[in-house]
């Protein structure tokens, strides 16, 4: 039983940690841009599909596959950002949003359309035969999963609390416009935001791919909808409650499909959205106000 | 006079033409909404299980799914009635998803196979009707009393409610005027294919309604049939010749589209024609 429950657990964590690692740079991007970037779980897609160009494609070492990979994907969200976002009126919300969903449709179809629309595996980055203590089944790529979740969500917690770079972030989400008045360069900072959300996700889409095995061109699809939901339900532009939210989120989920039936585990999110939306809108761990 | 092959495009153009009409009538209202192609697929579950298993007339079955496109749009605008903005279009993103998860998961209606077996009763004759309906009854609210409120709320809700307009009954005329439109095109869909699926209510259908509405204007509900309609018939012509164009084919539509839509929301963010009206040119001067 209480290995039963334990495992459970554990699946719910690894769950949980994908929508974490995609949470955490959709929110952070909104807090500096104030945008809702659709766009930013393609990152996780592009960094799978750059991770198999390489390795099946061109036949190269992983490591280096990886580390290509991690790069094209923070490269991806910069470049979005150089060609669509900052080029678009920022007083057209509803046209940035609908260029974001425009973005990801293009990517999602081109990329889809290379492979003809197929589902290729991928070789494993990092694996290990399953190690067992007490019953419970631990697997190399859930392992490397659950380090890179922690380190990434506890360095980028860290990293905006304490570095200087990470206050000026934290400076433009709280109040872009009085940022600009005492000479913050927002558009470095912004910059900075997209390139380390765009690397979180990325390093996520590899892991995550490292325990699926499978490349999909539409991965986006069903994990923004996560994405969405950690977000709203943590407060948009909390980083830590995306954390909390989302790995609870994967318990929850994981436990729903254990013991209630697997056809109402995407209802879960549905429902803790439209309970905090209804309760307190601005999320568990939100502000109230943001500032330009 | 028309081709079959012809009377088929516009049975689709039409469709779709429902649909961002829809579409345009929520964001007119204000509502910045993403769930058009699920609100689209609820009305065509809905009518196409009222032919299939009710064996309720066609025009019963149009009525229904339209009913319950609107009450889809109402829940929608009732789970967000304390959100506004972008947030309330990404909320609308994943609401319309969870459909599509609940759709794929319910085996009663056909799980990820989708809801098969619909009788193909659209007809040219039935789709134009709709669409004329539909473009009348839009432009006809849209000139009365309620309707000037509508659009006051969608462009400044704070003027609007210090006015005395009730917020909450433009949003729940948005989401479920809107909702009923892309119901009925949702039936009508559903019963030119002859099957209606999660895909069809998925947030990856969503993207064409944008670049109908965005291509054809959002400023007036014609654009917005204009848009549907035309794009779908360029679409439909560049099949022509095998649909080979130097290294592309049919299934580079869909990227080719996006790829338009956003350079054209970059070059202009209101849309690719803009009908300058007394309205817009005031507004402009005070910018």
């Amino acid at each position: 039983m209480v290995v039963e429950l334990l495992s459970y657990l554990f699946a719910g964590l690894s769950l949980g940690s994908t929508y974490v690692l995609v949470a955490l740079g959709f929110t952070l991007i909104f807090g500096v841009m104030g945008i809702m970037n659709v766009a930013h779980a393609d990152v996780f897609m592009i960094a799978i599909f750059t991770y198999l160009l390489i390795t099946t494609g061109f036949d190269l070492p992983t490591g280096l596959g990886v580390v290509i990979a991690i790069f094209a994907g923070a490269l991806a969200g910069l470049i979005v950002y150089w060609l669509v976002l900052k080029r678009i009126d920022k007083g057209h919300p509803v046209a940035l949003f609908v260029s974001t969903l425009g973005v990801s449709y293009v990517v999602e179809n081109f990329i889809a359309k290379r492979i003809n629309f197929g589902r290729p595996s991928l070789e494993p980055i990092f694996g290990s035969d399953p190690i067992i203590v007490g019953g419970v089944v631990f697997t190399g790529p859930r392992l490397l999963l659950f380090a890179v979740t922690a380190i990434l969500a506890g360095g980028l917690i860290f990293w905006l609390k304490k570095s200087e770079t990470g206050m000026l972030l934290r400076a433009v989400s709280e109040n872009a416009v009085m940022a600009r008045v005492v000479a913050i360069d927002t558009n470095r900072v912004t910059m900075i935001a997209i390139a380390v959300a765009s690397f979180v996700a990325a390093c996520g889409g590899l892991v995550v791919g490292n325990m699926t095995l499978t490349a999909d061109a539409f991965v986006a699809n069903s994990l923004s909808l996560k994405m969405f939901a950690v977000a709203v339900v943590a407060g948009i532009g909390s980083v830590g409650g995306a954390t909390i939210v989302g790995l609870t989120l994967g318990v929850i989920e994981a436990f729903t499909v254990a013991y209630v039936g697997s056809q109402w585990q995407n209802v879960i999110g549905l429902v803790a959205m439209t309970v905090v939306l209804l309760v307190r809108p601005q999320g568990l761990f939100g502000r109230v106000l943001r500032v330009g | 006079m028309l081709t079959p092959y012809a009377a088929d495009i516009f049975v689709v153009a039409f469709t779709y033409a429902l649909v961002t009409l829809g579409l345009y009538l929520t964001l007119l209202s204000g509502q910045f909404s993403v769930a058009h192609a699920s609100l689209m697929g609820i009305g065509g579950y809905m009518g196409g299980w009222a032919t299939t298993q009710w064996g309720l007339p066609f025009p019963v079955a149009i009525v229904l799914g339209g009913f319950a496109g609107a009450v889809g749009g109402l829940f929608i605008a009732f789970i967000l009635q304390r959100t506004s903005g972008i947030l309330l279009g990404t909320v609308t993103i994943a609401i319309g998803q969870s459909f599509s998860l609940m759709a794929q998961n319910w085996q009663t209606i056909g799980g990820s196979q989708g809801l098969g077996g619909i009788p193909l009763y659209s007809t040219l004759p039935y789709a134009t009707f709709l669409l004329v309906l539909g473009l009348a009854a839009v432009l006809y609210v849209q000139r009365t009393n309620f309707g000037w409120q509508v659009q006051a709320a969608g462009r400044d809700e704070t003027v609007a409610k210090s006015l005395g307009i009730s917020i909450m009954s433009v949003r729940y005329y948005g989401f479920g005027f809107g909702g009923f439109l892309a119901g009925l095109g949702g039936v009508l869909l559903a019963h030119h294919n002859g099957v209606i699926d999660p895909n069809n209510l998925s947030f990856a259908s969503e993207p064409l309604f944008f670049i109908f509405l965005v291509l054809g204007g959002y400023s007036s509900a014609w654009g917005a049939v204009a848009g549907a309609v035309g794009i779908t018939w360029l679409m439909e012509l560049l099949r022509f010749g095998g649909g080979k164009f130097l290294f592309l084919d049919q299934q580079d539509r869909p990227w080719l589209l996006g790829l338009v839509l956003v350079i054209v929301l970059i070059i202009s963010p209101d849309g690719a024609i803009r009908r300058k009206s007394k309205k817009t040119q005031l507004a402009g001067a005070e910018a």
